[in-house]
């Protein structure tokens, strides 16, 4: 369970595309593309390198007219989807 | 660079000094390599990494054979930082289940053992890249790398496989019709890509792991950056562990892109370019003889490859002969390039390179075959309207008649024997390639053999696109082209690995819509117009094609009187003449005594060189003990 301390990185041997801004991710193992939303590919694109949940957030109320309690909520819901399918890794925290 | 593995299980009371010498002096110079044995089993490991690839836990082994540890991906664990990848894969799987192997992605080849039980499991990777063997009988269960430890055990027996061997003197390689778990040995099988298997006691279960297919994709742009993508990962994934790479580069549009895309993640790029020592006369119109313009084009491109061209000087395939043994069952036209395949590898062994890249596996998943191909995949798709407009392109361009393109692709269709009839010179020109004993003929209804022979052996026929892509997919053609990668690295003393031999290129490019394949009447669309920024317009235009190996007969000549003895010796083993048809070699003979080399396909030199290789290796499988 993903919470505002964990730390966590893309899988970098994900493959995957950008299309018309979107990002379309190619799962081998399953045999699927995953299409994210305009909101979601802006997330997946800030995880290349370690951040933490909190600073992930922080970062994404600088670029969006939102308020804290939603994005939280939404960009905590995203992140648990990305780590069930195998998009990103919690990483321990330094 | 590959290591080596073997194993063998069985009653307490094998005498353990025989397996002491199984290895050869090429596996002895990857290192002293380490030894487990009890009273019941004897494993082995030699590896030229230097992290352990034998690790124990809880009265569990395992044993891992990889050519590096850094292209081994797992969403479960993160080896590329573990300094002991054996141990951490065995801690894994102790902790998860074995299940958990199901998505260990990259070459390697694993073998788990519980001393308690007994219990044995191999695992190949998803192309079986990394070969493994295996020789089980009631007593014993064995397993190597290679297959000669195996033999020289003396456990099993070495009685050859007959219908292994019909289809080697039909066709010569037996890709296309054996079953993937089938060698040249009976009681020797080759485990095929992503499967698992388990001994358990009296019992053995098969597993097949099971991998969905790609959805379609519709978009072709879409398909064209994920190719982009995946090709630019599986290269950049599969070459980490070198320093220095070295790279087969023929200056065709597979090998140039695979250069561009190395030069971006390596410092220094060796490339290296077979010059011919001769030009036949005359050359079929479709061929281009002179690959050396068009690497010499391409060099400018990226200031960091260092190009070079060799002649293999002193090198020709009956010098390297007994070498090109080690993987004969891969397709003969190995063979006839064996001379500057070897002689290359040397060189990039000499300048330190770590790796030997090359893209043979290309035509499958990048360039995708030819225009005709393309063409029969849309007019067997029902893409007709896609169809006709690119049969009037590639009119214009190449002022070749539509119903001359269509043709073939129609008569390829038709049943063998109707096929036959409308083309009768077919089934004679390939079995102009043969001599097999008229009883053995009999015996193994090769008949039937000539008339279901595949691309591999017929190239006039044409198959449509994904027809062609499936059959260079199929387990058994995986099975043997890992194998021989494993062998030829482990016989040339350097990592030869092809980078489009991946897994993730296949599934994607199965994935793709017609479209993909071909455009405005040019074959290879995706990378042509994929790759446009990164390679002269020379090389993407080209729609010729280089002949590999096309001075093989010339080079031949200074030893062919040599060669004319040892097959007249050949033609008295008990061996050949149980196999072979001798007045038809005989006659062979007489109508060589000094073949032109102009005449680069002549058939009966390929049929004696197919006999010598055969006899070469009948005379080293005498020596293992019965």
């Amino acid at each position: 369970m993903i919470t505002l301390n964990t730390q966590f990185v893309r899988i970098k041997s994900l493959i995957w595309t950008q299309s018309e801004g979107e990002v379309v991710i190619m799962d081998i193992s399953t045999g699927k593309y995953y299409g994210l939303n305009l909101v979601s590919s802006d997330i997946f694109l800030r995880c290349a390198n370690q951040i933490t949940v909190r600073d992930l957030i922080n970062a994404l109320m600088e670029s969006y007219t939102v308020e804290r309690s939603a994005c939280e909520k939404e960009t905590l819901d995203i992140l648990n989807v990305f780590l069930k399918k195998g998009i990103i890794e919690i990483t321990p925290s330094l | 660079m590959n290591g080596f593995i073997f194993g063998i299980l069985g009653p307490k009371d094998f005498n353990l000094n025989r397996f002491k010498d199984i290895t050869s002096p090429s596996l002895r110079a990857l290192g002293d390599g380490f030894t487990m044995e009890s009273e019941s089993v004897f494993f082995h490991t030699i590896s030229s990494h230097k992290v352990p690839m034998m690790a124990s836990i809880h009265g569990w082994i395992l044993l891992l054979n990889t050519t590096d540890p850094q292209t081994l991906r797992w969403p479960s664990a993160d080896l590329s930082q573990s300094l002991d990848p054996a141990k951490t894969i065995l801690d894994t799987v102790l902790r998860k289940g074995i299940k958990t192997l199901d998505r260990l992605e990259g070459h390697y080849s694993i073998v788990l053992y519980q001393e308690r039980t007994q219990k044995l499991i191999l695992q190949s990777d998803p192309l079986a890249s990394v070969c493994l063997y295996i020789a089980h009988d009631k007593k014993n269960i064995a397993f190597s790398t290679l297959m000669g430890p195996l033999l020289k055990s003396g456990v099993f027996p070495k009685d050859l496989d007959e219908t292994y061997i019909a289809d080697y003197l039909s066709i010569y390689s037996v890709a296309t019709q054996m079953k993937a778990t089938h060698t040249i040995i009976d009681s020797i099988s080759l485990l095929p890509p992503l499967n698992r298997w388990t001994f358990d006691g009296d019992s053995k279960h098969y597993e097949q792991i099971q991998r969905p297919p790609l959805e379609m994709i519709k978009d072709p742009a879409l398909a064209m950056k994920l190719f982009r993508k995946t090709l630019d990962l599986v290269i950049r994934e599969s070459t980490l562990g070198y320093e220095k790479v070295g790279l087969m580069l023929s200056g065709g549009l597979d090998s140039t892109i695979v250069g561009g895309l190395l030069a971006t993640h390596h410092q220094d790029v060796f490339s290296y370019t077979q010059v011919p020592r001769f030009i036949p006369s005359p050359l079929p119109k479709a061929y281009i003889p002179d690959e050396e313009s068009l690497v010499k084009a391409f060099i400018p491109y990226h200031l960091n490859i260092h190009p070079v061209f060799e002649s293999s000087k002193g090198y020709d395939a009956y010098t390297v002969l007994d070498r090109y043994l080690d993987f004969m069952e891969g397709p003969y036209k190995v063979f006839e390039n064996s001379h500057w395949i070897y002689s290359i590898s040397q060189r990039a062994v000499k300048e330190g390179c770590d790796g030997l890249v090359y893209a043979s596996f290309g035509n499958a998943t990048l360039s995708f075959g030819s225009f005709q191909s393309a063409a029969a995949e849309l007019f067997w798709g029902f893409h007709w309207i896609s169809l006709c407009k690119e049969l009037k392109q590639r009119n214009i361009k190449t002022k070749q008649s539509r119903l001359k393109i269509m043709l073939p692709i129609l008569s390829s269709a038709l049943p063998p024997h109707l096929a036959l009839l409308i083309d009768p010179k077919d089934k004679k020109q390939l079995e102009a390639l043969t001599a097999i004993n008229p009883d053995f003929y009999k015996r193994m209804k090769m008949n039937k053999r000539f008339k279901h022979s595949a691309y591999d052996n017929d190239q006039r026929k044409i198959l449509p696109l994904r027809k062609h892509q499936a059959a260079m997919m199929k387990d058994e053609t995986l099975s043997l082209f890992g194998a021989v990668n494993t062998k030829m690295s482990l016989s040339y003393g350097i990592d030869c690995q092809d980078v489009t031999f991946d897994r993730r290129l296949m599934d994607l490019v199965k994935s793709f819509p017609a479209s993909a394949f071909v455009h405005n009447g040019v074959e290879r669309r995706m990378a042509r117009e994929g790759y446009e920024d990164m390679i002269p317009s020379e090389i993407s235009a080209n729609v010729k094609y280089g002949v590999q190996g096309i001075d093989f007969i010339q080079r031949l000549l200074p030893h062919w009187s040599e060669i004319r003895f040892e097959i007249n010796i050949a033609l008295n083993h008990p061996m050949i003449q149980k196999y072979f048809d001798i007045p038809k070699l005989k006659r062979a003979l007489e109508l060589t005594t000094y073949p032109d080399p102009n005449d680069y396909l002549n058939s009966e030199v390929r049929l004696l060189m197919r006999t010598l290789i055969f006899y070469r290796y009948i005379l080293k499988w005498e020596k293992y003990p019965s």
